[in-house]
């Protein structure tokens, strides 16, 4: 039987809540997945899956505290201090990928959250409400990148009864602010130290894994440079919820150090993504998590890689453990997605550039406004580079929301007109 | 010469000083230019589309004001972002002290002209007088449609201007027309999608007991809760993050406090949060008022409108039938 199959019939009878809430579940996952064996070229899948795995596990036991925040909160900020940083937005993807999200969404939408807002946050309030994710023990938040995560944490706070955190994080990258937030960051640790308590050993062997894992980061983004592209960007969109959650740990770097390998590899004996590759694209937001036609049909029936996708950019430089905290507010402050649009429209056409890249989509998720609102800028930018550029409506988390007639036809006609 | 500010939270007082009228950008209604998505609320959409070369002051309140900086930016217009905290403790205070002065560094080089602390202190003076002035009109007169064509004069015209119109007027007591006893309701949201809802509410008997929007309580109710008077910035930073709290706020300062507080000591006989549409931080409220609400028995409607739209016959169905059960 299919294991998606399977799943189904599980969520049916309602006897996947005692499972994923149990950390012997997990304990289970995690010695069958050991037990995998893959081939050459997939190493790096099995670190991924069982770093998930890990990380769900640990969470469950609750030996350690368990911190919610949202993505592009540095995850390398909770591991050093102790805790299990836990993302439920990564969460809500990974609800969608196992076809669960529609049910989470019609949950919170039955407590009153506005199908308007985005579906990630809804989600993942879904699953909070329904109890089935790794009960925090605190919550912080951080106001970057959009004003649904602080929200939604906040509202998560309240359901598990929990205290919640605000980092603030400034709008401007200088170096004023850059100091400002790195004594907020202290001040929350100081603040935190009855339940996280951060130590400095602890602290330098997070930064060095952090460290470690950038220079392989780069490396892979470098080899993606290669054409025939060596990774599919459909994959990469996958994986980036352990670039997350897991930057910071062991397995994170042993990830990018695998994957450096395979791709390495693939690059020096001609073994592309996808075997035919006619047009590079670069992909900006992230892709449809729940199963969806989509990104096959742009990759494998109309030849078009997804040479990189602008969410692996690694933008930030290396980390001194001494002053671990100006490295991390520098990290943050460093997001292109953060910060006036101009940043993220500079990073798109040098990405575009330096990928090579034909043509440049736009995946707007439904509700995400600080995404779909650089639109314009973007495709003004892009016009006067002459790069086309496509902007896709649709949803990451909601497969209600998806026209697949409509979003197909779209995709077709643009990339006719790449030829 | 004017300059435009998009949220409650700019200190007035700093334009004033620097030798400008604000004024509270409230364009006509918002045309499909496709600068934003359709899925963004109104009210920044009508923003982005406008172009009368006035400067403006955004913050960084929602995604949706900060992307339409951005598309004006891009556009060419005199814009400028201000970075404004979500909480009103210390170091935030102190942060956003610093940008207020980078504001007025900003205004300097449009104008030619320092702001000088005195000038700001007196500045400050004058909008605390006009605000004392507005309460005094509001609790004579009530909440209305009155009130906030006053309240849109306000915001629109110079303090000066403003002064002699209170003179010159003469403010009668919220009258009751039918002698019926008036059902009591808490008008809440972001900002006020369209005035017509007072008209709407007085024609079916209902009085406002307060209205929560950013162009109503939470923007004249500016009490400096600690003055330094040799740092006039410093008490309008603490001044302004201090006031009622609009529900981009959180942690310490959010909204829950606010809201428990204004529900306890009002107490109306019914509750409307009136949003816009695709407005993250009113929608993400909604289930905050519906529990507080129901935890006091209070009945609760969530009506969404689009800016400066009307009221839609479907709207006004539903609030009559609202109204009906209080």
């Amino acid at each position: 039987m299919d294991l998606r199959e399977y799943i189904r019939r599980q969520n049916q009878n309602n006897k996947w809540q005692q499972y994923v809430t149990s950390p012997h579940f997990y304990f289970f996952l995690e010695m069958a997945g050991s037990l995998w064996r893959p081939g050459k070229l997939n190493r790096h899948t099995k670190a991924s899956l069982l770093f998930a795995i890990k990380l769900m596990r640990r969470a469950s036991r609750g030996t350690r505290p368990v911190v919610w925040t949202n993505v592009y909160t540095p995850p390398e900020l909770i591991w050093a201090w102790g805790g299990i940083p836990f993302m439920p937005e990564v969460a809500a993807a990974v609800a969608a990928h196992l076809g669960w999200s529609a049910h989470f969404l019609k949950v919170a939408e039955g407590a009153w959250y506005s199908t308007d807002l985005c579906s990630f946050h809804r989600c993942a309030l879904g699953m909070a409400m329904e109890k089935i994710l790794p009960r925090p023990d605190l919550v912080i938040a951080t106001s970057h990148l959009c004003d649904g995560a602080v929200k939604f944490l906040e509202m998560s706070a309240r359901i598990y009864d929990c205290p919640y955190y605000l980092l603030p994080v400034p709008y401007h990258d200088t170096p004023q602010s850059r100091s400002w937030l790195a004594e907020e960051i202290l001040a929350l640790q100081e603040e935190l130290k009855p339940l996280l308590p951060a130590r400095p050993k602890e602290i330098a062997r997070v930064i060095n894994n952090l460290n470690a894992t950038r220079r392989h980061m780069l490396a892979v983004n470098a080899l993606r440079k290669n054409e025939p592209a060596p990774w599919r960007g459909s994959e990469a969109l996958t994986q980036v919820v352990l670039f997350l959650n897991g930057l910071g740990t062991a397995e994170a770097l042993n990830f990018y150090r695998e994957l450096e390998q395979v791709l390495s590899y693939r690059v020096k004996h001609g073994l592309p993504a996808v075997p035919e590759q006619e047009r590079r694209l670069l992909w900006l937001h992230f892709k449809p998590f729940y199963i969806s036609p989509l990104l096959d049909l742009v990759e494998i029936r109309h030849k078009s890689i997804i040479a990189f996708e602008e969410v692996s950019e690694v933008f930030w430089d290396e980390i001194h453990p001494d002053n671990y905290a100006g490295g991390i507010a520098a990290k943050m402050l460093a997001n292109p997605l953060w910060g006036s649009g101009e940043r993220r429209v500079g990073l798109v056409l040098r990405l575009a550039r330096e990928y090579n890249a034909q043509g440049v989509v736009h995946f707007s998720h439904w509700g995400c406004r600080q995404s779909t609102g650089v639109v314009t800028p973007l495709r003004d930018a892009l016009g006067k580079a002459g790069v086309p550029f496509l902007n896709l409506d649709g949803d990451c988390i909601d497969p209600r929301n998806f026209m697949e007639g409509q979003t197909v036809t779209r995709v077709e006609s643009f990339l006719e007109m790449l030829c | 010469m004017f300059v435009d500010v998009t949220c409650s939270y700019v200190p007035v007082e700093i334009i004033h000083a620097a030798g400008f009228t604000p004024r509270r950008l409230l364009p006509p209604t918002a045309k499909e230019t496709g600068l934003l998505p359709p899925n963004y609320c109104s009210y920044a959409r009508a923003c982005a589309a406008t172009d009368d070369g006035v400067p403006v002051i955004f913050t960084t309140c929602c995604d949706a004001l900060r992307r339409c900086n951005d598309v004006r930016k891009a556009r060419g217009d005199r814009v400028f972002i201000l970075d404004l905290p979500r909480q009103a403790k210390d170091t935030s205070v102190r942060y956003y002290r610093g940008e207020l002065r980078k504001m007025a560094q900003w205004l300097q080089e449009i104008s030619g002209r320092p702001v000088p602390d005195e000038t700001l202190q007196n500045s400050f003076q004058v909008y605390q007088q006009l605000r004392a002035k507005l309460k005094q009109f509001e609790s004579t007169a009530g909440i209305n449609e009155k009130f906030y064509d006053l309240l849109f004069a306000v915001i629109a015209e110079s303090p000066e201007d403003i002064f002699s119109f209170f003179k010159t007027t003469a403010v009668k007591p919220a009258g009751n027309e039918t002698g019926q006893k008036r059902r009591s309701v808490l008008l809440a949201g972001t900002i006020l999608p369209d005035p017509g809802i007072l008209a709407l509410l007085a024609e079916n008997d209902a009085a406002v007991k307060a209205a929560d929007f950013c162009l109503g309580e939470r923007f004249f109710y500016l009490e400096p809760g600690f003055s330094a008077p040799d740092d006039i910035w410093l008490t309008l930073a603490k001044a302004y993050l201090g006031k009622p709290p609009c529900p981009r706020m959180a942690g310490k300062s959010s909204r829950a406090f606010y809201i428990q507080n204004i529900l306890n000591r009002l107490m109306p006989d019914g509750v409307i949060f009136y949003g816009l549409k695709f407005c993250d931080h009113g929608l993400y409220e909604v289930p905050l008022w519906r529990l507080l609400c129901s935890q006091r028995e209070i009945p609760f409607l969530h009506l969404e409108g689009e800016y400066l739209n009307g009221i839609p016959a479907q709207l006004r169905t539903r609030l009559q039938a609202f109204l009906e059960t209080i």
